[in-house]
């Protein structure tokens, strides 16, 4: 791609980078931060942004109320708030995926069936039915993920099938049919990748929403629990702090805007990208 | 309307809150923690704790268990709080009013503010209103309920000292968890509108009003809008669930006396009936709501009705 063209859409650039540079001080900030996300300090509570501690160690972010680097803390956030997006979008939009074309290119009583099913997910209010199931297991990584993942899967299925029904009766794929290509070739080599589109675009509004929803449940206390440092449960803990420590509620609270943001405005370019129809508006 | 059509719409919304009861039922029996044993204390006796179980009917196996509750909510009694013996269905509704508050204020801000800056937004796109309700929606569509929440706390109550943190009480109190859930509303419905007044513009009746002469507000607000709202009103009302979810996020950073308070003090209590209640009545609310959405769609949208 040409310098020219990088430089007309700026904002693109600038999203792909930020999501980057939250990526790698993910995965490297919490193995080479000395102290590390988990360790206290009591000599050096809430400190400031830019203070240094008694023993002279200068922290960038502050520190908490056990005198925990907010930095390492901070960036322990970001690994498992892209861990569990970016998981869970995948096991997600891969379940999508598959029903979607099933449902979309067989048709008849298996669509019937499985869009009930749909429709009867749908309807789950997800954030109530999540707090009551999470309120009654131990709420891990895993299980996080494997919630998003089942919660999740019925809005990509109906999008893929919206497009399956869409391309299933063009030209291309009758002339595939009529040449004599089985069913499964049609559907991997002509009909699945015009479901991509959309399903991407999908696929990075939903990472945004699943990394909100994530700290919105660490943050009602049901998420994935102290000590492990979750940008959801170290917003609930600096509820006590907030006269005293403002950094411990802004860090933390822009770590999961930024994302979010990179993640919709991705979304947005792919959607444009992708529809063209739509560019003009 | 045709009979069938009501009564298909109205199964499927039963079928969803069965469904869902049976789910919350089962998530909650499997949980490590005991209610028996936080019930009666580390230090019980022998055979307390037997006892216990069997007068909470604790004993029988899970699908008795089940039957058992689905019966009671039928006969819409859903049991004792375990914790303070009160009838969780009086829990709960004592509860209903304060959430309402909250969440048809923020509903009815929303809509009120939303409206217009939409209209304005899809009329002239690319005016500085329409730049900034875009921008506004992308910024409040990556900010979660309880952030935005917390930062007006920190400047307003805080900083400022103007409005109190948190709690319930004079219309002061009102102000930050209403602004901080209507503007979510805002947002969507600002969104949603543009959109729907760029799909109607282009449509034939508008250019026909237009050729035989009509003003413009006219064509915009009683031609144009009369249209675009009928997605409006399925996409905000099937957004109930959301708004709901919303409410109970901001209720508990403004500890605002609503159910999501009851709910997070029932989960941190590990009181069953509690959690079942909530997430059962609220789940059928906000179910219900849909179907009353649906029904409404098709009556706004003759095209559909006749289908």
């Amino acid at each position: 791609m040409s310098v020219a063209r990088v430089l007309r859409r700026p904002g693109r650039w600038l999203a792909w980078g930020v999501l980057l540079v939250f990526a790698l001080s993910g995965i490297v900030l919490p193995q080479v931060l000395r102290p590390g996300p988990l360790e206290q300090n009591l000599a050096n509570r809430l400190l400031p942004p830019g203070a240094r501690g008694a023993d002279g160690t200068a922290y960038m972010f502050g520190t908490d109320a056990l005198g925990r680097d907010m930095l390492a803390r901070l960036a322990y956030g970001a690994r498992l708030s892209l861990l569990v997006g970016t998981v869970s979008v995948l096991g997600s939009g891969s379940i999508g995926l598959l029903v979607g074309l099933v449902s979309g290119y067989v048709g008849g009583v298996s669509d019937r069936i499985l869009m009930r099913l749909v429709d009867l997910q749908l309807s789950f209010p997800f954030m109530i039915m999540a707090i009551g199931i999470l309120a009654a297991v131990r709420p891990s990584v895993d299980v996080v993920i494997v919630l998003f993942v089942v919660a999740r899967w019925p809005a990509y299925a109906r999008i893929v099938r919206g497009s399956v029904l869409e391309v299933k009766s063009r030209e291309f794929v009758s002339a595939a049919r009529v040449v004599g290509a089985p069913d499964w070739q049609i559907l991997l080599r002509h009909v699945a990748p015009s479901c991509l589109g959309p399903l991407l675009v999908f696929a990075s509004f939903e990472l945004a929403s699943v990394i909100i929803a994530e700290s919105s449940l660490g943050f009602l206390g049901v998420g994935i629990a102290p000590p492990t440092p979750t940008w959801g449960n170290m917003l609930a803990a600096s509820r006590n702090y907030l006269r005293t420590a403002w950094w411990l509620v802004v860090l933390p609270g822009l770590g999961i805007c930024l994302v979010a943001l990179t993640a919709n405005l991705i979304g947005d370019d792919l959607r444009d990208h992708f529809d063209p129809r739509l560019r003009r508006r | 309307m045709s009979a069938d059509r009501l009564v298909r719409h109205v199964g499927d919304a039963l079928l969803t809150i069965l469904v869902m009861s049976a789910v919350v039922f089962v998530a909650v029996r499997i949980l490590p923690a005991d209610p028996a044993l936080m019930l009666a204390g580390e230090y019980a006796r022998p055979g307390e704790l037997e006892a216990i179980r069997a007068a909470l009917g604790l004993d029988q196996p899970i699908y008795v268990q089940y039957g058992r509750w689905l019966a009671q909510v039928v006969r819409g009694d859903l049991g004792r709080s375990i914790r303070t013996q009160r009838p969780v269905s009086e829990i709960f509704f004592a509860r209903v009013p304060a959430t309402l508050e909250l969440a048809l204020s923020a509903l009815a801000i929303g809509v009120v503010v939303g409206l217009p800056l939409g209209v304005v937004g899809g009329t002239r796109r690319g005016s500085w209103v329409d730049q900034g309700v875009r921008t506004a929606a992308v910024l409040w569509n990556s900010t979660p309920h309880f952030f935005l929440g917390m930062a007006l706390i920190l400047v307003f109550g805080v900083y400022l000292e103007w409005l109190p943190t948190f709690g319930y009480g004079d219309w002061r109190h009102f102000i930050l968890p209403t602004a901080t859930l209507a503007s979510f509303v805002v947002a969507l419905v600002a969104r949603i509108v543009r959109a729907s007044i760029l799909e109607v513009l282009s449509a034939d009746y508008i250019r026909t009003a237009r050729a035989k002469g009509l003003a413009r507000p006219v064509v915009i607000w009683r031609h144009a809008l009369r249209n675009a709202l009928i997605p409006v009103v399925t996409v905000v009302g099937l957004q109930f669930g959301n708004l709901i979810g919303g409410a109970v996020v901001t209720e508990a950073v403004f500890a605002w006396p609503g159910i999501g308070t009851a709910a997070y003090q029932a989960i941190l209590e590990r009181d069953y009936p509690v959690i079942q209640a909530v997430v059962l009545y609220a789940s059928a609310g906000i179910i219900a709501t849909n179907l009353i959405v649906d029904l409404l769609y098709i009556w706004l949208a003759p095209q559909i009705r006749t289908e």
